[in-house]
């Protein structure tokens, strides 16, 4: 842990419409960490996570205030490219969702529509690497023009991953990721995760409170558009401060 | 923080209350083996001591009775917070729980095989040690059974009481082997200064039931700096000046 701040927000409400999803949330998030978001079902984990990288921008009824910031730039400043911003800021989904083209051309993706290679022998480069760093490269290496739709659950989801790092992002959003997977893929994205770690800065939200625990170096529990508690995941498994977040924990929430 | 509402699942309540229940149900057991061993010391009855004897077995069920029910709820459940707090901590409880019932077997033996103690002081002061941990043990049932911080630290707090006590026994037995004694009156001596030692043990333990609960209710493992230490050290102090 590096105990760097990567990722500020700051008096952050979400509005729907008339309906407020977000309450004045304040969260600090450090470089190369894993932090957990739990909390159950509408308590704001997933809109949360989108204002990270601007998804939000795409839902018309969604009006923001408070700040984000990202290195201490505030990533809704108009100045701010929400391409760009998407790129730095990666995001995976619950359900695996490969483009319809071969494994190789969902990772070369990100990187063509942004301009980053010159070659093909450079495209080729960064494809690779990025499946390498998902930890598919071995299991696809002599079908890389293969359908990507065609791969395991499992093995799209972590295809995924490999078209997220492509960008070279600073910070991966994970929205429940293993929610759609079994016991042996699910471990293999947490083994992922650990790994990645290394190098980019990780915000995952998930419903399983036991992989929560496993991953994460910090954890967070909102309730009902509120962050009740953060901190340290073991802290917060094994003596939380909130009543809240307590009885949530432990399977007392009625 | 150890505020109980019900679980989800209704259930797991059930399964850690059978737990709490059979803690409590073993500790009560072992009071009870004090109270006999207390009866063994002042009046050497054989009856007694064969009760104790008789009682043992029971304790080192409910000890396994515990751990398998410790072992399903985690293996289940996957309890945290204020809940893995209880599981683990009973587990830990009944095996000073079953220590304790050794002991109290231990004594009794050992006093069952002496015609009788020679000194009526020194069975008076025997009888004053034990009378200390039969004290501690009821308020550390109580403290448990009650979730009672202030209680159990009460406990942390007087087991100090107990080790001076054992101290001056100690002493006392000490001199009287320092004197002009024959070889069976040595042995006697000496079974009673294990008899003694075993006591002081025993308030050792009941103190680590105390400390277990202070981290059921707070979640952090007892500063004995802050709660024994002073004392422990003006003792030590106190001795070292006599």
């Amino acid at each position: 842990m590096t105990e760097q701040l990567k990722l500020s927000i700051k008096n952050l409400n979400v509005f729907y419409g008339d309906k407020q999803a977000l309450y004045n949330i304040n969260l600090n998030i450090m470089e190369k960490e894993v932090t957990s978001l739990i909390g159950p079902s509408g308590c704001g984990k997933s809109t949360l996570l989108k204002c990270i990288n601007r998804m939000n921008d795409l839902v018309e009824i969604c009006k923001t205030d408070g700040q984000v910031l990202l290195d201490s730039k505030d990533i809704n400043d108009a100045s701010q490219d929400p391409v760009l911003l998407r790129m730095k800021v990666g995001m995976v989904f619950q359900k695996p969702n490969p483009f319809p083209k071969s494994i190789y051309d969902n990772v070369a993706f990100g990187p063509t529509l942004h301009g980053m290679t010159n070659s093909k022998e450079e495209l080729d480069h960064v494809v690779i690497e990025s499946l390498s760093k998902s930890g598919l490269y071995d299991e696809v290496k002599d079908r890389l023009f293969d359908p990507g739709t065609g791969l395991s659950g499992g093995q799209q989801q972590r295809l995924c991953i490999a078209r997220a790092l492509a960008v070279n992002p600073e910070i991966l959003l994970m929205d429940e990721p293993c929610s759609a997977l079994d016991p042996i893929a699910t471990a293999k994205i947490e083994d992922l995760i650990a790994e990645l770690k290394e190098q980019y800065t990780i915000v995952i939200v998930t419903h399983s409170m036991q992989q929560a625990a496993r991953v994460s170096d910090r954890t967070a529990y909102m309730h009902m558009g509120e962050l009740i508690e953060s901190g340290l995941t073991k802290t917060i498994f094994s003596n939380p401060q909130h009543q809240k977040t307590q009885d949530y924990i432990t399977g007392r929430i009625g | 923080m150890t505020d109980y509402r019900e679980h989800i699942v209704k259930s797991f309540d059930d399964e850690i209350a059978n737990v709490i229940h059979l803690v409590t149900q073993m500790a009560t057991l072992v009071e009870e083996q004090y109270k006999l061993l207390y009866h063994v010391v002042d009046t050497g009855s054989p009856a007694t001591t064969e009760d104790i004897l008789e009682n043992e077995p029971k304790l080192d069920n409910y000890d396994a009775e515990i751990r398998d029910a410790v072992i399903t709820l985690i293996t289940l459940r996957s309890p945290v917070a204020v809940d893995l707090r209880d599981i683990l901590t009973s587990l830990r409880i009944s095996t000073d729980l079953e220590r304790l019932g050794d002991y109290a077997k231990n004594i009794a033996m050992r006093v069952a095989t002496l015609e009788e103690i020679p000194e009526t002081s020194v069975k008076n002061d025997i009888l004053r040690l034990l009378n200390l941990v039969q004290v501690q043990l009821k308020k550390v049932i109580d403290a448990y059974v009650s979730k009672d911080l202030t209680k159990a630290k009460e406990v942390i707090k007087n087991d100090v009481e107990i080790d001076k006590t054992y101290n001056a026994i100690y002493e006392k037995i000490v001199d009287l082997i320092k004197g002009k004694v024959s070889k069976l009156r040595l042995l006697t001596y000496t079974k009673l200064l294990f008899a003694i030692k075993t006591l002081e043990r025993a308030g050792d333990h009941i103190e680590n039931v105390a400390e277990e609960i202070h981290f059921i209710v707070t979640g952090e493992h007892v500063d004995l700096k802050d709660e024994k230490k002073d004392s422990k050290l003006e003792h030590a102090i106190e001795e070292s000046n006599k």
